[in-house]
């Protein structure tokens, strides 16, 4: 033996330099949830009101339950699909007594997921994924599916008499907002109405006035639309204008996917129809709570747990805004 | 015999970390002269402008200006001082009008403060006038934009600018070097005019034949040494060439390519 | 004829001119051409436009500024959260975020100018400084990062006044586009921009101070931009920190149109102006064709393409021209 050592010393130094590092590595991947990790909270980006909302729930149920956790998301919006799995990647390799994921970008980020719950590691879905996460080993999802929004979207709309209805999409490629479109369309269609899809140029959809004038346009160009649906709070106010602008007020209803302050003062005017509420709060707020039971006692809620969607119109608008006024970002409007 | 010189340099030698560039040059300007500095790349050619407008301060040696000594603080001062560079790239602004390009850093305006705004009328009218002084009569208009113009006329536009804004030495940097040889006479011409206007020039060349054709004074630089010095007349084209090349090596090389 | 061909705005008005007839063909009946139409699409271009102007400026001198995507919204906050959380009065407010945009600008300024970096490299990073400080800032203060605005009538008046669908921005687009204008064509100062741009060591060479010159025209776009977000505040009554995201490239796209090179040196307000026309008019009256609007970006794109050879050619000509 002490040949050998003599003779290849120097290999063997090498060889054990190798294991070591492949050690190392093998000690930063996920082999099993640690029990000191951290809980981790993969969730949307806070420029958007939205999310905002979703955090306040966060932070409220974990000052509630004593639960320490961390919000990461991105703040960069423009690179979300490649984003997304990388920082979730990255919370993985972090070895987290528990993950608490919005699934928006599935290509990328389901492998992930089912790395990580193979590994040990509990996942809670929450916000989007509503079709994944019996597949990939997440025990349960919490939150609505955007399909279903717009599909009651579109149901509120017929019903409410609309002939031609246009769905207006602000951000083209974002699969969780266009599935909103795809359920509004097959609503519409379902009822034997007709849809127009709308989208505009890369780079507007922050810009209201860009907004306004697109749907102006189509208004002019096709004026038998009578209902539109948007899928965000700043293009529902531009449509209102565009509406008036064509000179046709109270003759197109107009519904919307989340909330405003604006929104919710023209549902009360009776300016806008509807809004549909996820209630982004109750996401976070009973991800935290489902983490903090699962991790303490082994209990969580079987199935798919819905915030929505609320449908808010002139029956509760008031309450809606009070609630909004007396705590800021609860209701992810503001 | 000469007037008083307005410029002169004084035994300056300029040594930048590990070489020297320059070795004990003495060089005088007179009103009126064309002193023709001449040498081959690397001889010091623009070392020795870059001590003269004021970029770089001399190792040892003196600058004297009328007479007295002086420290240039910069091109700015030099300038400030009548001391005018016109460099072989000429510095002009091709995407702006020959008006605009000639009062550049000292535009004429009219109307009070704070609506006083460009002469644009008065200052194209100058321009044009100046440049038709030295010879230049294509261009007529004051909007059209310098890069239009050939080399030679932006070398008349840059020069007569200089002579407009009051310069006494005129330092010229391979004027004629990128020219062909009727923009190459418009430029030559212009020298001599300037001289008769008394201004004292210090013109930079490796082409001996554009030399002898203004040159009143000759200074031919090798590695940094003033390796000959002489007065218009002095010597035949063939000698400033073989001084230039370092001695008899054209010859040399004319009678080895001959017997080939 | 070659005196109207070498004017830098003359490709852009020559590109405005066909675009706007070939909307007016294809929308006709739609009302693209009407009172209310021409309205909407000047209305769309004036906000960009005012924060156009000075970009083109920037871009005539050399430089580029990519910060006033975050200072249209970070000025909209500060409106915003200023009146809706501080209780300020609106005009301190709107004060106040018109001194933030010009000191943004100041720091881009001087910034380039110190360390000599491309303006491109620093004015990405201040976008997005000033994009994460004012939501971090806005969440720290209010936990919000978008929020109503507590308006006046006079503010309104002077940032939303309308006259049937025509917006008040479209005048103070206007009144950027001739005090500019004439800053750039008739002053020394608009000299000392185009010299800047065009010879950088040249002007310096002729004694123009081009870093005082950079230093004043990032100020001037950061006021500007800060301009356009409250003149949006006020108009939409709330601010949003992600307002004014997409003139980061529009701004230098328009200017680009219009005649401006991207290198610097060259280009006019005029040509700006009918190049952020030609933008406004494309990008609004692409929806009044009733077309699948799947196809915008494909659409926008190929025709400022077009716009910019259009552009490169009668430069080429200018040039030419004797």
């Amino acid at each position: 033996m002490s040949g050998l050592n003599q003779r290849s010393g120097r290999l063997v130094r090498a060889v054990s330099g190798v294991a070591l590092a492949v050690a190392v590595a093998f000690a930063a991947a996920p082999v099993s949830a640690a029990d000191d990790g951290p809980i981790i909270a993969v969730s949307g980006p806070l420029s958007w009101p939205f999310f905002a909302a979703v955090k306040q729930g966060f932070d409220d149920a974990a000052k509630q339950f004593g639960v320490d956790y961390q919000y990461v998301a991105v703040t960069d919006t423009a690179n979300m699909t490649s984003d997304y799995p990388r920082l979730l990647q990255q919370a993985i390799s972090r070895n987290p007594r528990m993950l608490l994921v919005g699934e928006f970008f599935p290509d990328g980020m389901d492998p992930l997921i089912k790395e990580a719950t193979a590994a040990g590691i509990p996942v809670l879905i929450h916000n989007s994924g509503q079709t994944l996460w019996e597949q990939n080993g997440s025990i349960g999802f919490i939150g609505e599916d955007p399909y279903q929004m717009g599909y009651k979207a579109g149901e509120i709309q017929a019903a409410k008499g609309v002939r031609k209805g246009l769905c207006f999409n602000q951000v083209p490629g974002n699969p969780t907002v266009e599935a909103r479109c795809t359920g509004y369309v097959d609503a519409m269609k379902k009822a034997g109405l007709e849809t127009v899809y709308q989208t505009i140029g890369t780079g507007d959809a922050t810009n209201p006035q860009a907004m306004l004038q697109a749907i102006k346009g189509t208004l002019q160009s096709t004026p038998d639309i009578d209902g539109i649906y948007t899928l965000n709070a700043v293009p529902a106010i531009s449509a209102l204008r565009a509406v008036e602008e064509v000179g046709r007020k109270g003759e197109v209803v107009i519904g919307t996917a989340d909330l405003s302050n604006e929104v919710l003062e023209a549902i009360k005017a009776g300016d806008i129809a509807f809004a549909m509420d996820q209630q982004p709060y109750l996401q976070g707020f009973l991800s935290i709570q489902t983490a903090k039971q699962f991790l303490d006692y082994g209990l969580h809620p079987i199935g798919h747990v819905k915030t929505g969607p609320l449908v808010i119109d002139s029956s509760n608008v008031e309450r809606t805004l009070e609630v909004n006024k007396q705590f800021s970002g609860v209701r992810g409007a503001s | 015999m000469d007037a008083a010189p307005i410029l002169e340099l004084r035994d300056v030698t300029k040594a930048f970390a590990g070489t020297t560039a320059l070795h004990g040059v003495s060089i005088r300007v007179e009103p009126g002269r064309i002193v023709c500095l001449l040498g081959d790349n690397g001889a010091g050619k623009s070392t020795l402008i870059k001590v003269l407008s004021g970029y770089h301060q001399p190792t040892s040696g003196q600058i004297l200006l009328d007479g007295r000594e002086i420290r240039f603080a910069g091109p700015r001062d030099a300038r400030k001082r009548g001391i005018a560079t016109v460099h072989q790239d000429v510095g002009s602004i091709p995407l702006m009008s020959v008006g605009r390009n000639f009062f550049l850093g000292a535009e004429l305006t009219k109307g009070v403060r704070p609506f006083h705004h460009l002469d644009t009328r008065n200052a194209n009218r100058i321009a044009i006038e100046q440049m038709q002084r030295f010879g230049i009569t294509r261009i007529t208009d004051g909007d059209q934009l310098v890069g239009t113009m050939s080399g030679g006329e932006r070398q008349v536009l840059a020069i007569s600018r200089a002579m407009y804004f009051g310069a006494r030495v005129l330092i010229l940097d391979e004027p004629t070097s990128a020219l062909g040889v009727k923009e190459a006479s418009y430029v030559l011409r212009m020298v001599s005019q300037a001289r008769a206007e008394g201004v004292g020039i210090v013109f930079i060349t490796h082409n001996a034949s554009h030399a002898m054709a203004v040159g009143d004074r000759f200074t031919v630089l090798i590695q940094g040494r003033v390796a000959a010095e002489f007065a218009r007349g002095e010597k035949a084209r063939e000698e400033v060439i073989n001084l230039m090349a370092g001695g008899e090596k054209i010859a040399e090389l004319e009678e080895e390519l001959a017997i080939e | 004829m070659t005196r109207l061909i070498r004017r830098p705005e003359f490709g852009a008005f020559a590109a405005f001119v066909l675009t706007y007839a070939f909307f007016a063909v294809v929308t006709s009946g739609a009302g693209f051409v009407s009172v209310n139409g021409t309205a909407g699409w000047l209305n769309l271009a004036a906000e960009l436009g005012i924060v156009a102007i000075p970009v083109g400026m920037l871009m005539i001198s050399g430089e580029f500024d990519l910060s006033i995507g975050s200072t249209v919204g970070a000025a909209s906050m500060v409106v915003a959260l200023g009146t809706s959380f501080f209780g300020l009065p609106i005009w301190p407010a709107i004060a106040l975020a018109l001194v933030l945009g010009a000191l943004i600008g100041l720091v881009n300024g001087l910034a380039v100018v110190k360390t000599n970096l491309p303006s491109f490299i620093i004015t990405l990073a201040t976008n997005f400084v000033v994009l994460g400080a004012t939501m971090g800032f806005s969440r720290l203060i209010a936990n919000v990062t978008s929020s109503s605005i507590v308006q006046s009538e006079s503010a309104r008046a002077v940032f939303a006044a309308r006259w049937g669908q025509a917006n008040v921005s479209i005048l103070w687009w206007l009144g950027f586009a001739l005090v500019c204008g004439w800053l750039l064509g008739k002053t020394t100062f608009g000299n000392w921009i185009y010299a800047t741009g065009g010879n950088l060591t040249a002007a310096r060479g002729a004694g123009v101070p081009v870093e005082r010159v950079k230093v004043i025209l990032f100020v001037l776009t950061g006021f500007a931009a800060a301009f356009v977000g409250v003149l949006q505040g006020v108009q939409w009554n709330s601010g949003n920190s992600t307002y004014g995201m997409g003139y980061v490239f529009q701004a230098p796209i328009v200017a680009v149109i219009g005649g401006v090179l991207l290198g610097g040196g060259y280009g006019s307000v005029v040509g700006i102006v009918l190049g952020t026309a030609i933008f406004g008019v494309i990008s609004t009256g692409i929806f009044y064709t009733g077309w699948s609007t799947d196809w915008v970006n494909l659409f926008l794109g190929v025709l400022l393409a077009a716009a910019v050879l259009a552009n490169n050619y009668v430069r080429r000509m200018a040039l030419a021209a004797r």
